[in-house]
């Protein structure tokens, strides 16, 4: 009797539970190879400080540009 | 940030024919200091609002903040030719998978011998 008891409040434990990692976990879905790259204009820094100029990706036609996405500075992402 | 310093020379060649823009949403003074403070030798972004992340596809956090740590290759051309939306910067072999992208499409420096010819 006490199993007929358990079986369904497990089950309904388990439905509140989250189906999968929360959406944030997922790996996020970016542009695809192959795609031309959207252009953009930005304030840019460097080690010898603010740029007077933005950083433009058209600038850099002609050499392999690596743009590396991070979450804040200061910290490990 | 600090592994993409180590790995300057090595896996975006010194900055030779390779352009590494690391990019957030954090303003300009404060990636400037960061990289004097680091003396990282490459180029920061300072993406507001995290609009350029967006373009690429990529989520926006609701403090407006880059959702994900993305790389995003771009040959000469100015075409997508590797897309990791999840770069492992802890792990070695991701260095390698991008050294491999950033050879594929990047044109080779001259190619000067030991004699000089």
């Amino acid at each position: 009797m006490k199993r007929l008891l358990v079986l369904p409040l497990l089950a309904g434990a388990l439905a509140l539970v989250p189906a999968g990692p929360a959406g944030a976990q997922d790996a996020p879905e970016l542009v695809a190879a192959g795609e031309m790259a959207p252009d953009f204009s930005i304030p840019g820094a460097t080690r010898h400080g603010i740029l007077a100029e933005p950083v433009r990706l058209s600038d850099y036609r002609g050499e392999t540009v690596v743009l590396a996405f991070f979450f804040r500075a200061r910290s490990r992402g | 940030m600090t592994a993409y310093r180590d790995q300057y020379a090595s896996v975006f060649k010194g900055g030779r024919n390779v352009v590494l823009i690391a990019i957030s949403s954090d303003p300009p003074d404060a990636l400037a200091s960061w990289a004097r403070d680091e003396d990282f030798p490459y180029l920061f972004g300072s993406d507001a609002g995290s609009t350029v992340y967006a373009s690429f596809g990529g989520p926006v956090r609701d403090n407006g903040s880059v959702g994900g740590r993305s790389v995003v290759v771009v040959d000469p051309e100015g075409r997508i030719a590797e897309v990791i939306p999840r770069f492992r910067e802890v792990d070695p072999t991701a260095y390698e998978e991008l050294a491999a992208a950033i050879d594929r499409v990047t044109p080779d420096p001259e190619d000067v011998g030991a004699d000089g010819r």
